[in-house]
């Protein structure tokens, strides 16, 4: 009897240590001044692992640098409406991120506002209207002539709708909207690359044979949840054979820490050497899997 | 009989850890990003395990100035961050540095890193880590 007695006061003791812990850390988060940070991309744990893709703002920047003049065509113009399946959803979600993030690059705000009113269609479809709601409108009228606040206030969004896939067991779909929007990237970089032939946008592209291994990886748990998926992947891992003759050279160099600053800069140069025939052949898959998710 | 209560105990306990989320830590980890730098999209997140380091590769772009922060809601340890290359140098290690929660690193070429994340406990504690990289503006 005194043995029960202690087990159920201990019981309950832990219960309410744990609750209440939970609770106050819940406060005590309200308290915390957060930073409004770009969050857009997943990040799945596998094994010990993780498997980060560049969000398609830090891949398509580069474009700015030099620039290039903006070019319409690059943007899908597909009408959401007729895409019925989460799959196919997803993906064009994805893209559609990117296609924002492009033209708030030139500042073609007219055109985002419209791909945005696409965005939140696909989200209500998809189960995420409470996260990309009036609210992120409202805020985008008014900074309308502010795009990297827009950009910013987009990643933010596209990431609370990851954390919310996450936290409700759909990580399949978030991983589809980081493929569509990796995909819709690669989609600019290489039509830019070809037409421009500027050699750091075709290195860019060389440069993400990481972020595909990491693609692949991301979406390679999902790959018998559906014929779909499969194909998906099966193309992306086809598109990765072109990535391996893309020749890599690395040459270590000690960096360079400025303790006081926090601050280390690393002096190791890479080389990439890519092929005419590897970019033509990587665009032209990268065009063809783009287009299959659009149309 | 009392073995089988702490059993519970225990057992309860970690259920409560397990269905714990790291939001808490992770607005804490967010803190420092000062405006000029932008998070890359991406919250390395996952459960610390006994056996196990958190593991990743990721590509830093050439001509960027990246910070990466880590963060952790174990307490009573060090958080640990190392950067190495693909050839395993190691570029930097926070430990080196007083276990500064963050560091700037610039990129005069584009780089493949491995990044390890630990956390040095003298008795393992189960957890969350949590990193965050962005880029300078």
């Amino acid at each position: 009897m005194r043995y029960r007695t202690t087990l159920v006061v201990i019981i309950l003791l832990v219960i309410v240590v744990n609750i209440n812990g939970c609770k106050s850390s819940g406060e005590r988060s309200n308290n915390v001044i957060t930073t409004d940070v770009d969050t857009s991309n997943i990040i799945i744990k596998y094994d010990g692992s993780l498997f980060p893709i560049p969000s398609s703002w830090e891949t398509t920047r580069l474009i700015k640098k030099f620039n290039l003049p903006f070019d319409e065509k690059l943007i899908a113009h597909s009408r959401v409406e007729k895409h019925t399946t989460s799959f196919k959803q997803a993906l064009n979600l994805g893209i559609l991120g990117t296609d924002v993030n492009y033209l708030n690059m030139y500042d073609e705000i007219q055109e985002s506002v419209m791909v945005l009113s696409s965005i939140k269609l696909l989200c209500s479809e998809l189960g995420l209207g409470q996260i990309f709601d009036e609210n992120v409108f409202v805020f985008i009228e008014k900074n309308i002539n502010r795009p990297d606040s827009i950009t910013n206030k987009i990643s933010n969004t596209y990431a609370q709708s990851d954390n919310y896939l996450k936290s409700n067991d759909r990580s399949d779909i978030g991983s589809l909207i980081i493929s569509g929007a990796w995909v819709e990237s690669m989609y600019i970089l290489t039509q830019i690359a070809m037409k421009s032939q500027n050699r750091d946008i075709i290195n860019r592209i060389g440069e993400q044979k990481v972020p595909l291994h990491n693609l692949i990886e991301l979406l390679t748990p999902f790959y018998y949840k559906s014929e779909e998926i499969s194909e998906l992947v099966d193309e992306i891992i086809d598109l990765n054979n072109e990535f391996e003759g893309i020749i890599y050279s690395y040459t270590y160099r000690p960096p360079t820490v400025i303790p006081d600053q926090k601050l280390i800069i690393i002096n190791s140069q890479s080389r990439i050497v890519i092929s005419d025939y590897h970019l033509q052949t990587i665009g032209q898959k990268i065009m063809s899997l783009r287009n299959r998710i659009v149309n | 009989m009392f073995r089988i209560c702490t059993l519970l105990v225990l057992l309860i306990h970690a259920t409560f850890l397990c269905f714990a989320q790291p939001d808490d830590f992770g607005a804490k980890c967010k803190q420092n990003f000062p405006s000029q730098y932008i998070s890359d999209g991406q919250e390395y997140c996952a459960p610390l395990k006994s056996d196990q380091k958190i593991e990743f590769k990721t590509t830093f772009f050439g001509n960027n100035q990246y910070r990466l922060v880590a963060c952790t809601n174990i307490t009573g340890g060090d958080l640990v961050f190392s950067v190495f290359d693909t050839d395993k140098n190691l570029l930097f290690s926070n430990e080196n540095y007083d276990y500064s929660p963050y560091w700037n690193f610039s990129f005069t070429s584009t780089v493949t890193c491995i990044i390890q994340v630990d956390v040095k406990q003298n008795k393992f504690k189960p957890g969350y880590v949590m990193m965050l990289i962005g880029y300078k503006q």
